[in-house]
């Protein structure tokens, strides 16, 4: 079935193929949707839309019968978090509290998507209101890592001096019916793109939901700068915080996107005005010039010997290719995952307030009292690791506690952002670190752990870029001996996402 | 019955994905599968220790009274046992905040505080979505949304209310 090898392409070659007539739009969603049949028990979506895929692939197709050529993703199959409001289509944020929730609205960056001429397929598993680091948090259950586990997939290479090493690459499914998690809480996204389900999804990253599950399922994630990309329908977890994220295959295909969907938007106050629209790489890029920062601190106790040499190697490799690469220290490092714990659940706190049942979502009756009917509803629609953040962040929002936890956090917050101006202002341009502290986590580790220990463990390398809000990206450089992916993560300064 | 067969073209996508951000034409080695130069790379080969913080707060007990307090003004419940575990868990991750050195510090409450961001006009641009709207409640009555009376106020007895009256218990 020719159709299955075009999802393997990258944007740039599948639309010359979509131009040239090769194949059409729709036949390109239709070998999309029975991928994503192929793939169905790893769970990377929530609700399908093959019927609103078909007509905005036929009217895609129209376009490119008529000749029209300008739109930067016209037919593309795009997946979508299910954070993100689609008008008509049911978004639940994988919570009961949002399970009949239809929204009236699309969210800012989902109609950019679709004027650019994607064809949403789907909405991706998260982890409940994207609390958690596993996508194995969330009501409609969890989804499955695809590396090992029981689907059959090859490695290729365009070069065949390698064909001795991949076929020693494992990839068979692991024993008793363990799996891979795919990370979190935007794993459905990075699922659909690592499958092959869609080329390009949609992500929200707070504390590193993008990065840790690119880095676990192989794919390209870039959580951009602060501003860049409008929150408006993205639904809040901490609004000083999120930002919708980018997954993709090939850092060109990313790049389009984030060319698509950034820009200001005067629906969102926190979105500033830049000038990525016509966002293109250099075809051939350089290093010469570069100054590469390792920040020392990034190296965690119990941080897996693979991910410490891929991070050496491509250090090496990046000296030798003409960066100058130099160590830096980051000494509040440590101290990012803390006030995360802190400000992510006074954000929510104030945020799920508007969690009542009374103008949509899931409602419990109580005739008797408002209060009572508020509660039931919130106790029933919502998890213990959202319950337990509302109950935390007002602990912390308590007038005794106020100064002593949450505005301390926020000031600490500024050091963390200042470790990060220091580095830029000693001439460094980019950070080069690790994402996550290992490759991907067998399912029966993983669930030994609660949430809030796995976060605290899993975010610590990703959460730092989100309190300083600059642009930080997960690309994946290698395969384990598991046959797993191993990815690194470029930090950049605030704006500087192209570099 | 049609097999999933997948053909990842993985690795090849890790080079066309390296290869945009590298020139290739001084890369001589495999780099995949080359050996780390340890002795002179820039990259930590031991982890690095973060500070331990020796003068930390006396740890939070969490009493009947707090609980139903945070109970009434979060209106969720800690559910079970776990809950107010987890509540202490998180008090206690927090104290380690407290040793940070933080005088003159100003609190940090968005990145974008350097610079001036627009407000919306007060116009309304979407129209009468009235019906849209009270289509998404579950009760509504013409046009309003219907709730139950306000000035009630609601507690429920749960079972660790009594665990923590009585004191003991290892919560």
């Amino acid at each position: 079935d020719m159709g299955m090898n075009y999802l393997s392409l990258s944007i740039r070659d599948v639309s010359s193929l979509l131009k040239q007539k090769t194949i059409s739009s729709l036949e390109l969603c239709n070998a999309a949707l029975k991928r994503q049949n192929a793939v169905a028990k790893l769970h990377p979506f929530i609700t399908h839309t093959p019927d609103l895929a078909r007509e905005s692939a036929l009217h895609s197709q129209k376009r490119y019968d008529r000749g029209e050529q300008n739109l930067p993703l016209d037919g593309i199959p795009v997946a979508v978090k299910d954070n993100f409001c689609t008008s008509g289509i049911p978004t639940t944020c994988g919570s009961v509290m949002l399970q009949n929730y239809i929204p009236t609205y699309s969210a800012t960056v989902v109609r950019r998507l679709q004027k650019a001429g994607a064809v949403i397929v789907g909405k991706t598993n998260l982890d409940e209101f994207g609390m958690g680091s596993g996508t194995t948090d969330s009501t409609f259950g969890p989804s499955k890592n695809i590396y090992r586990s029981g689907v059959e997939y090859n490695f290729l290479h365009p070069s065949r001096e390698y064909d001795n090493i991949l076929s020693r690459i494992p990839s068979t499914a692991l024993e008793n019916g363990d799996w891979y998690v795919t990370g979190g809480s935007s794993g459905g996204s990075a699922l659909a793109v690592a499958s092959g389900t869609t080329f390009l999804a949609l992500g929200s990253d707070t504390g590193g939901s993008v990065r840790n599950p690119s880095s676990y399922c192989g794919v390209v994630g870039l959580k951009p700068s602060y501003g860049l990309v409008s929150r408006f329908g993205l639904i809040s977890l901490v609004n000083s915080l999120d930002v919708p994220g980018l997954f993709g295959r090939y850092v060109d295909d990313v790049a389009t996107m984030l060319s698509v969907v950034s820009g200001l938007d005067p629906q969102d106050s926190t979105s500033v005005s830049s000038d990525l629209q016509n966002l293109k790489l250099p075809e051939n890029p350089s290093l010469d010039g570069l100054i590469i920062g390792i920040p020392r601190e990034y190296h965690w106790p119990g941080m897996s010997k693979e991910i410490v040499d891929e991070w050496t190697k491509v250090a090496d490799l990046m000296e030798d290719s003409g960066a100058q690469v130099r160590e830096v220290s980051m000494p509040h490092t440590q101290y990012s995952i803390i006030c995360y714990s802190v400000l992510n659940p006074c954000e929510v706190a104030s945020n799920f307030t508007r969690y009542t049942g009374v103008g949509y979502g899931h409602r419990v009756s109580a005739s008797h009292s408002m209060e009572a009917m508020y509660a039931f509803t919130r106790s029933s629609g919502l998890n213990e690791v959202v319950k337990g953040r509302i109950l935390a962040g007002n602990y912390f929002l308590l007038r005794e506690n106020k100064s002593k936890y949450f505005k301390q956090a926020l000031k600490v917050r500024r050091l963390i952002s200042e470790d990060f101006s220091k580095v830029w202002a000693s001439g460094v341009n980019l950070l080069l670190t690790p994402v996550t502290l290992s490759t991907a986590i067998r399912y029966s580790e993983f669930q030994n752990l609660d949430n809030r220990t796995q976060t605290a463990t899993q975010d610590i390398c990703t959460q730092a870029a989100n309190m300083a809000g600059v642009p930080a990206v997960s690309i994946p450089v290698s395969l384990n001996t598991e046959g797993l992916p191993v990815s690194l993560q470029l930090i950049g300064q605030w704006g500087k996402d192209p570099a | 019955m049609e097999v999933a067969c997948l053909r990842q073209g993985l690795l090849r996508y890790t080079w066309r994905k390296l290869s945009a951000r590298i020139n290739f034409s001084n890369v001589t080695s495999q780099p995949a599968f080359v050996t780390a130069k340890q002795e002179r790379s820039k990259v930590p080969q031991h982890p690095v220790s973060p500070s331990i913080n020796e003068d930390l707060p006396p740890k939070t007990e969490v009493d009947l009274q707090l609980v139903q307090r945070l109970e009434k003004l979060s209106l969720v419940d800690f559910v079970n046992k776990e809950g107010l575990t987890r509540l202490e868990a998180a008090i206690s991750m927090a104290d380690q905040l407290c040793v940070v050195n933080t005088e003159g510090v100003e609190p940090m409450i968005t990145v974008l505080e350097d610079r001036s961001l627009p407000l919306a006009e007060d116009e309304v641009h979407s129209g009468d979505l009235s019906e849209e709207l009270l289509a998404c409640a579950q009760e509504t009555l013409e046009d309003y949304f219907v709730v139950p009376p306000g000035n009630i106020t609601y507690s429920e007895e749960k079972g660790y209310y009594r665990e923590l009256d009585q004191g003991e218990e290892d919560i």
